[in-house]
């Protein structure tokens, strides 16, 4: 299944090919569009290395969707930082990976859904990044992660996903629907690949005014020996547990045994803007998407329905956004109308300032908090998810939306299976505070030897 | 909560066309969602300021260069209609 | 005299003005240089829209709004931020427009201006930042027209909109604002107003007294009007509109209208059944912006704006107060006196440029540019060493202005060289000898008769001579007789 950078590279010349040939026979449903060949191999840390985008990242000249019908034969003019990075480090842009419509959770792909590498039956999640990398197709993929998409796609496909601090990888020809909750983020077989892609990303573009002004480093802070994570402090929100399945429950009280193994003390607590934190993430997800997806009009790019007036023309063409993406626009305007901003918009500015403040006064005890990623394995296909999937909400848990709403840096790290399927561990880092995340997550990585595990499997 | 005329008014509001049949579903999904955002009303938001974006970064600016634009052709190769070397739409009243 | 303001008018203005000296767009790198440009070819994904893109704010914009903000007497705001302003309309690709909503980098501000009684402060609310849509155009009248095309070279120019108090009286006051602010902005080197789009108006207008009782007038707001001129006129035909529905008792509502310059009328614009709510709330892509610190170095880096410099002029160079104000208008034109000034008497420097140069320019509509220094003390000197008469030198000023050159070569190419002493003492002999009846009549105590020869003296020199000369040299003839 899964192959890292590492064992791509061992093909040599031929990596791109046989990864061309694999998501050609591949029938799941996890590209929206292969545009990669070889000759575009250029030198690098990443030379001839086939990596996967969410389709939501624009590439110069390849078709971009976000998995809508508003953008079906949209060709961008211009590449993604993101990409640019990728193509300097010598990599192939492979193709274009399947999502959730604008990668809004819970709002079907205009493409259909992907299936789980590990059973066809059960979704891969609402980026079929992770998937492309839990297949083997590519070693590593990035993409978006509001609302945590990429890092519950790595838990229900069993790999690794890390987005990092907010404003460390340039947004710049990401096609976010909500700014200031979006961050990109990379999905890997291994951490150490995670890290190493996520470096390549991060670093200053003029592009984006949220970007940081220093590149972050994340590959050369893990400790080495016995007790690597000898003195880490581990909290653990009791909020972020409610409703998790005894099943994966167990596997996450497994990930805490072994952190103390590796020398942390973990202990529970209690966050008391957590019940704050899901409805906070849909209140301004749902207004700052009723602004991004404004766009979408007929006028200058996408598909165009007929009219003899615009303002019926662009109501016509808006109505190819799903259902989905339809209401959160409408609560979006509504939201934000004069009579109720202050109820509902202003209220939950103001209460993302005390997500804040608690989260920045829970790392002056805690170097990270962990949780388990999802409250529950993969459903079937055709189910929603268990985690808000039903109700249209803009984030799975407390846990990912509070890392959304605080620009935290949080990895997944496959921990065990139920079933045939994966489960996932959330680790979440203070902010900028990257190198903690990815040194628990390599060692625990290493100690819990799931890619041994998964290959009994 | 929103009334179905409200529903109706919310949709044009956002431009986007809502079959008659389907507007009790999105004005039911709607106010379950209103239903929801409750719990936040007991936040202790007094005098605290907002937050509109989790950076920490301030005055950020761009030194006065100019970069060379798109191509015409660029910038056209889009556009679902065209005249000249400008978008064309249909009568704006 | 003071100004009794029959009508009780109050008017209040809303400037948009491009900062079109600065070279590249408010939140992108594309060139503010778009006049003339085939349309769509001054874009980027970001000025057009396309998914995918984040704005990056422009320094020069935020400097530019800095030195209006100093300029106009105002409070800057040590922390400022955008809000999007949302609404649909083909020119605004993004579905918002960014703009700033309750803090405004620019507040409680002042111009003083010569009003109808004297000197009069206007107050300016506030000014902020935002970006300009992209140009639309209609295939026949907007209202019934079969298409529209649009133009995004203009989207994200950079725009400072100032809000004055409605302390304006009438549309000469509003008229005489606007020719101030104007003149202040090109000091500043922020804007160029000669460019299309450059400024644009809306006037908020309202008649308060009818029969000399003090009414609750209607606000009426007409927009976009693109020139000094129009407004005034636009504004004159709004008051008399106004009061014509207050004597024939019409209701006037409050609603915004157009001003159509072909006919000279305001009409309404279509009465929406329920105001817009364009949804304000913080842009998420940007981050706060705090200025605090450039204020203090863009304070000191200001230029002399025009009321300081004309206090200057007439303290320095002890030229007229009248003289001061028409030479400041133009932050050029200023320079230009005072590099005259360097070199001769300012009052007389003042008189060739305020009085004669800046008449030529205007009669030409030419600029500043069309005339150098040098020339103008060319001028200054062959007169005053009368090389040539001032007829002459104004000629010169006009040829240079129309055909170009130097003002020594108009001068010898011309034949305007003044005519030498002795020619002129012959020719007052001549003249003396040829007018037997008028040296007679004079002899006789007639004063009118020497006006006489002294004109045939002034035709045998063609105009060449100084007029006063040549009487002397015939008085000094005539007492030889």
């Amino acid at each position: 299944m899964a192959k890292d950078i590492a064992a791509f590279k061992a093909a040599g010349d031929k990596a791109v090919l046989e990864s061309l040939e694999k998501i050609k026979k591949d029938d799941s449903n996890i590209f929206i569009t292969v545009c990669g060949s070889s000759k575009t191999a250029g030198s690098g840390p990443l030379a001839g290395v086939p990596i996967a985008l969410s389709d939501n990242i624009s590439v110069k000249d390849v078709e971009t969707t976000c998995a809508s019908k508003i953008l079906k034969g949209y060709i961008p003019p211009f590449s993604g930082k993101a990409v640019l990075d990728l193509e300097n480090a010598g990599a192939v842009i492979i193709g274009k990976t399947n999502m959730t419509e604008f990668g809004i959770l819970g709002a079907p792909s205009a493409y259909g859904p992907a299936q789980n590498p590990h059973d066809k039956t059960k979704k891969a999640g609402p980026s079929s990044a992770a998937a492309a990398v839990a297949a083997g197709l590519v070693p590593a993929a990035v993409s978006s992660d509001a609302g945590g998409i990429l890092r519950v796609s790595a838990s229900f496909c069993g790999t690794v996903a890390f987005k990092p601090s907010y404003g460390a990888i340039s947004r710049y020809g990401l096609i976010y629907y909500a700014g200031s909750l979006d961050q990109i983020g990379v999905t890997a077989a291994t951490v150490s690949d995670a890290a190493l892609v996520a470096e390549i990303l991060s670093g200053n573009d003029l592009c984006d005014t949220t970007s940081l002004p220093e590149k972050l480093v994340y590959t050369d802070k893990i400790k080495s020996g016995d007790k690597p994570l000898d003195g880490f402090r581990i909290g653990i929100p009791e909020e972020f547990l409610e409703g998790v399945t005894a099943d994966v429950m167990k596997t996450f009280e497994e990930a805490v045994s072994t952190f103390e193994k590796l020398g942390a003390v973990c202990k529970k607590f209690s966050m008391k803007t957590a019940k704050y934190m899901q409805p906070v993430h849909d209140i301004i997800a749902a207004g700052e998407s009723s602004a991004m997806l404004a766009k979408y009009d007929g006028t200058r790019f996408g598909p165009r329905a007929e009219a003899d007036n615009w303002h019926e023309m662009i109501a016509k063409t808006r109505a190819l956004f799903g259902p989905v993406v339809r209401r959160r626009i409408m609560l979006g305007v509504y939201l934000l109308k004069t009579a109720q901003y202050n109820d509902y918009y202003m209220k939950s500015m103001q209460t993302r300032t005390l997500i804040i403040e608690e989260f920045e006064s829970v790392f002056q005890e805690y170097d990270l908090l962990v949780s388990p990623t999802t409250k529950d394995i993969a459903p079937v296909i055709g189910t929603p998810c268990n985690g808000g999937c039903a109700d249209e909400l803009s984030s799975f848990s407390a846990a990912i939306a509070g890392a959304d709403l605080a620009g935290l840096p949080a990895a997944t790290v496959p921990c065990g299976f139920v079933g045939k399927l994966p489960a996932g561990l959330q680790i979440i880092g203070g902010y900028l505070k990257d190198a903690n995340v990815i040194a628990a997550a390599e060692a625990f990585e290493k100690a819990a030897d799931f890619v041994k595990v998964q290959e009994a499997v | 909560m929103i009334q179905k005329d409200e529903t109706k008014e919310l949709a044009w509001a956002a431009r986007i066309v809502v079959e008659e049949q389907d507007i009790p579903e999105y004005q039911g999904k709607i106010n379950k969602k209103l239903s929801y955002y409750a719990v936040i009303a007991d936040a202790p938001t007094a005098g605290v300021e907002k937050t509109v974006n989790p950076s920490h970064l301030k005055t950020v600016l761009r030194k006065d260069v100019t970069v060379p634009s798109m191509s015409v052709e660029d910038a056209l190769k889009n556009a679902p209609d065209v005249y000249e070397t400008s978008f064309k739409i249909p009568k704006i009243l | 005299m003071v100004y009794e303001n029959p009508d009780g008018i109050m008017i209040g203005l809303e400037i948009h003005v491009q900062l079109n000296k600065a070279n590249t767009k408010m939140f992108c790198g594309c060139t503010t240089d778009y006049t003339d440009k085939e349309a769509n070819t001054c874009v980027c994904p970001g000025c057009m829209a396309l998914p995918g893109t984040t704005p990056v704010l422009n320094e020069k914009t935020v400097d530019g709004a800095i030195k209006i903000g100093l300029a106009l007497n105002a409070e800057i705001e040590n922390e400022t931020d955008f809000f999007l302003k949302n609404y649909f309309y083909p020119d605004i690709g993004n579905g918002y427009q960014v703009t700033q909503f309750d803090k405004p980098i620019i507040k409680n501000g002042h111009i003083m201006i010569e009003g109808e009684d004297g000197e009069l402060k206007i107050r300016i609310k506030r000014a902020h930042m935002e970006n300009d849509p992209g140009k639309m155009a209609h295939f026949g009248s907007i209202e019934k027209s079969t298409g529209s095309i649009i133009d995004f070279n203009r989207s994200g120019m950079p725009l400072v909109e100032i809000v004055t108090e409605p302390d304006i009286r009438s549309s000469k006051e509003a008229r005489r604002f606007l020719d101030k602010l104007r003149s202040i902005l090109e000091y500043l080197d922020v804007f160029d107003g000669s460019r299309e789009g450059a400024m644009k108006a809306d006037a908020n207008i309202s008649v308060n007294i009818f029969n000399g009782k003090r009414i609750e007038g209607t606000r009426v707001e007409i927009k976009n009007i693109s020139s000094h001129k129009a407004v005034e006129k636009a504004i004159n035909y709004e008051i008399m509109r106004q009061k014509d529905f207050l004597r024939k008792n019409k209701p006037l509502v409050q609603e915004t209208r157009h001003y159509d310059e072909d006919r000279n009328v305001t009409v309404s614009l279509r009465v929406k059944e329920t105001a817009d709510d364009y949804r304000y709330f913080p842009d998420f892509d940007l981050v706060p912006m705090v200025v605090g610190g450039r204020v203090e170095g863009i304070r000191a880096t200001l230029p002399e704006l025009p009321d300081a410099k004309r206090e200057r002029f007439v303290k320095t160079y002890g030229i007229s107060d009248a003289h001061a104000k028409s030479l400041v208008t133009e932050r050029a034109f200023a320079d230009l006196f005072e590099n005259v000034a360097a070199a001769v008497d300012p009052k007389i420097a003042a008189s060739w440029t305020a009085d004669i140069v800046k008449g030529e320019l205007n009669y030409r509509d030419m600029p500043v540019t069309s005339v150098s220094a040098e020339d103008i003390l060319a001028v200054i000197g062959m007169v005053s060493k009368k090389e040539i008469s001032e007829e002459s030198g104004v000629l010169v000023i006009r040829t240079l202005l129309d055909e170009g050159g130097k003002p020594t070569e108009i001068v010898s190419a011309k034949g305007l060289a003044m005519v030498a002493d002795d020619f002129i003492v012959t020719a007052a002999k001549e003249a003396i000898a040829e007018s037997p009846d008028a040296v007679a009549d004079y002899k006789a105590g007639t004063e009118k008769a020497l006006n006489f020869i002294v004109g045939k003296v002034m035709q045998k020199a063609k105009g060449k001579a100084d007029a006063r000369l040549a009487r002397e040299m015939v008085l000094k003839e005539l007492e030889k007789m």
